[in-house]
């Protein structure tokens, strides 16, 4: 009897319960779209990224409380029972749920009498479900509101979603950041706690401590990063870093320094710094020598040119080229002490002693013998078609730059294998590059020349000076320019930015 | 189990039928006689409010020969005596001899009619208080049972304040229920006149059902059902709602009952909500019984202040506001 009394209960329990829940999660659901709806409502007009998020935090927090207040607020058996015996009549329900466990012959008389009334009630037909409409408009209305606006798009969406994207860029670089700070914070620690480390540390590490210089150039960085307010910016704030490590790096005589300055560049996400090298000489002194180099080989191309009138033919040319090779050969010799990691750029250095390119800039250098000048323009457009330049222009790209060679220049296989490989080098009398002999060659067709003749020097300028008035002039010209779009004016202007 | 149902089953029965016979004799009136049954079925005393002329007298001699008790009238005036209501003890010749006797007086009896109670001397309607509530009489450093089952069936005249002597607390407190009888309607009348003036055969009289021992049983039957504690929380508010200087008292309360019920009243109200229960074919007391018999348990109990005169108000209407109340607070 207790369990027929207890499933009874149990079923009715159920059914409140359902009830109630119908009661409570609209109106529950409708508050917490509204507050939703206010926060989309915010986002739709100001840029806010994480409206959404937060709307959606407000459905989430409105279903949580439904669920808690209906689960504090299930109801109760005697609830069920009050409830049933709105039905049944007279409390039977109640007085049978207390008598549960009682076996007296009252107590099963009363328990008896009860069941023989729920044996003829009807739970679904007494306690129909009821919708309370109001509610579940309402609930409706709210839901739908929220969803229009969370879906219809916006101005201050999008702006909100490109701010977004900028913050999680700067958070990025900052990480990056941090991380090379700490590295270089935990390099010194150990460095003072593992006395056993300070030799190989200190093989890396300068004593006068480039960390610090690091160090405040990294801080400087986070305050810039978190200062930026668009991707550009952004940009020129990265490049700018990038370009100040480089500085340093070259400004490095030690090779390790500069390896270590470039691991930090590779963690920092640029690419490393190429221009290792273990020599002292100066850039200006280097363009020099490969101008002087350039020059000799001029003087020979003119002698080439006239026995090229004379014969008209390839075969000429094949002549007059191969005395180019050897002065290039030469003045590659000459630039033997500077290495180049890039076997592009040797390649390229060689790839300029093809025939057709070199015949024409010696034509031209023979239009202009002598001219220094044109001995510029010369060493710049070999520079230029070997996208490896002998003077110090530095392209978006990073890879232009400096190409020395100091290891064995490897000699390519011609394209034409009919045609005799060639190799210019620019001879100089100071060059002690005898790595260069061209003899590499399956044919064996390659012979080398001297040639006596040597690049005169040019009218030496300040680089600096040359490189500031070029971005004056060019900073000018497309500031008075109006037909140039915005953006190109800002890759121009951050290209000679760089270079300062 | 079963034979306890036939025991419920054939007491309901009787009960029924005393219900029947007493209402071949007494026309209309079904809620008091119900209310008396209850009363004597609870082994409680009935104060009867009402005008002359309603049947009352009949109605104690109907029920005390459909329930095969003995019956006694006293009619109460100012100069009666207690003696004259107890008993006395007397001077008897016997044997030569002089002997000190009591006789009984008319309250040696299963059911005693106090008709008019109020018209006698505070001094006689204490005469009553030890009978009513212990069942005894002492005379004379001697204790004297009454016959059982005994009841008081008591009146009172509404309309009549001169030469009265309105009944103390106390004394009101040793009633179960007060009834107030009311007038018959016209139908009711018309059959009162017809029953009264016509001749009666004996099938139109009514006949003994019950008696004392059946009555003891089925007392027994009733005190045996169960109450649950939802229902007797709400009975046991209702009490407490009555009572002013409580904090939590109804405005209703403060505003117009200087005193509140007793524990008695409690006492009175699921006893007879019991007795109900079971004539109601039930086995447990729900608040319908509290809800009916509230009322007649509880209306003399409360004392009612000039505010409440004032306002014209009965002690039934703020009794039933109170069961609104009551009703409200709870808390399931």
């Amino acid at each position: 009897m207790d369990k027929e009394i207890r499933i009874f209960i149990y079923k009715l329990r159920r059914r409140l319960g359902i009830q109630k829940a119908m009661n409570i999660f609209p109106f529950v659901l409708s508050i917490g779209f509204f507050l939703g709806f206010l926060h989309i409502l915010f986002g739709y007009f100001h840029p806010f990224y994480y409206a959404s998020i937060i709307a959606s935090f407000w459905i989430l927090a409105s279903v949580l409380f439904g669920v808690i207040y209906f689960f504090f607020h299930f109801p109760k058996e005697q609830e069920a029972a009050h409830m049933g015996d709105a039905i049944i009549g007279q409390e039977r329900l109640l007085t049978a749920l207390e008598l549960r466990g009682k076996n007296e012959p009252i107590s099963c008389l009363q328990k008896k009498d009860a069941i023989s009334y729920i044996a003829v009630c009807n739970i679904k037909e007494s306690f129909p479900y009821q919708l309370h409409f109001r509610q579940l408009l309402l609930c409706i209305f709210m839901a739908s509101l929220f969803f229009l606006f969370l879906y219809l798009p916006s101005k201050a969406k999008l702006e909100a979603e490109k701010l977004h994207a900028l913050k999680q860029d700067i958070k990025e670089e900052l990480i990056l950041v941090d991380d090379v700070e700490k590295e270089i914070t935990q390099e010194k620690i150990s460095e003072k706690q593992t006395p056993s480390a300070l030799e190989t540390i200190g093989k890396k590490l300068d004593k006068d401590d480039k960390l610090d210089t690091i160090k405040e150039l990294l801080e400087q960085t986070k305050k810039e990063y978190s200062s930026v307010d668009s991707k550009q910016e952004l940009q020129k704030a990265k490049e700018r870093l990038r370009v100040k490590l480089e500085n340093m790096a070259e400004k490095e005589t030690s090779l390790e320094k500069q390896t270590t300055i470039s691991d930090l560049m590779e963690e920092l996400g640029f690419s490393a710094y190429h221009n290792l090298n273990n020599s002292n000489e100066s850039e200006t002194t280097l363009l020099s020598e490969n101008t002087s180099a350039l020059n000799k080989t001029e003087n020979q191309n003119e002698t080439n040119s006239n026995a090229n009138k004379n014969y008209g033919s390839n075969d000429s040319n094949d002549t007059s080229n191969s005395s180019n090779n050897n002065t290039n050969k030469n003045s590659s010799n000459n630039s033997k002490k500077n290495t180049n990691k890039n076997d592009d750029n040797t390649n390229s250095q060689l790839n300029n002693s093809d025939s057709t390119s070199n015949q024409s800039k010696n034509q031209e250098s023979n239009s202009s013998s002598g001219n220094q000048e044109s001995n510029k323009n010369k060493a710049e457009n070999n520079a230029s078609n070997n996208q490896s330049g002998n003077y110090k222009g530095k392209g978006s790209s990073g890879n232009a730059g400096k190409n020395h060679g100091s290891k064995k220049g490897i000699e390519r296989k011609s394209k034409k294998k009919k045609t005799k490989e060639k190799v210019m080098v620019i001879a100089d009398a100071t060059s002690q590059d005898e790595n260069l002999t061209g003899a590499i060659s399956d044919n064996g067709n390659s012979y080398q020349e001297s040639s006596n003749q040597q690049l005169s020097f040019g009218k030496k300028e300040n680089l600096e000076k040359v490189a500031k008035e070029y971005a004056e002039d060019a900073l000018t010209t497309i500031n008075n320019n109006n037909s140039i779009p915005s953006q190109m004016k800002d890759i121009v202007q951050s290209y000679f930015s760089h270079i300062d | 189990m079963n034979d306890l149902s036939n025991e419920y089953q054939t007491a309901v029965t009787k009960v029924q039928q005393c219900r029947r016979e007493i209402g071949k004799a007494i026309i209309g009136q079904r809620e008091i006689v119900e209310q008396v049954l209850l009363a004597i079925l609870c082994d409680g005393n009935v104060l009867l409010e009402s005008v002359p002329g309603l049947g009352k007298t009949e109605l104690a001699k109907t029920i005390s020969h459909v329930l095969k008790l003995s019956f006694s009238r006293i009619q109460f005036t100012p100069d009666l005596m207690p003696s004259d209501i107890t008993g006395t003890t007397m001077i008897v010749k016997k044997d030569g001899e002089n002997h000190f006797s009591f006789e009984k007086g008319p309250i040696f009896a299963n059911l005693v009619l106090a008709d008019e109670i109020n018209r006698a001397t505070p001094k006689t309607q204490a005469a009553l208080l030890e009978a009513m509530q212990e069942k005894t009489v002492t005379s004379t450093h001697t204790t004297y049972q009454l016959p059982l089952p005994f009841m008081v069936l008591a009146t009172q005249n509404p309309i009549e304040s001169e030469g009265t002597y309105p009944l103390p607390e106390a004394q009101l407190d040793r009633f179960i229920f007060k009834l107030l009888v009311p007038f018959p309607n016209k139908k009711e009348l018309k059959d009162i006149v017809n029953l009264t003036l016509s001749f009666q055969d004996d099938l139109t009289k009514p006949t003994t059902i019950l008696s004392a021992e059946d009555i003891f049983d089925i007392r027994s039957l009733i005190m045996e059902l169960p109450v649950s504690d939802i229902v007797m929380d709400y009975a046991m508010q209702l009490v407490l709602n009555t009572h002013p200087e409580l904090p939590n008292a109804p405005e209703i309360t403060r505003n117009y009952v200087t005193l509140g019920a007793s524990p008695r009243g409690a006492q009175a109200i699921i006893r007879t909500a019991k007795a109900r229960a079971m004539l109601e074919h039930r086995f447990n007391v729900s608040f319908d019984d509290i809800d009916y018999v509230a009322l007649p348990a509880l209306r003399h109990r409360i004392s009612l202040n000039f505010e409440a005169i004032q306002d014209e108000l009965s002690a039934d209407d703020i009794l039933i506001k109170l069961i609104q109340v009551t009703h409200d607070s709870i808390n399931i």
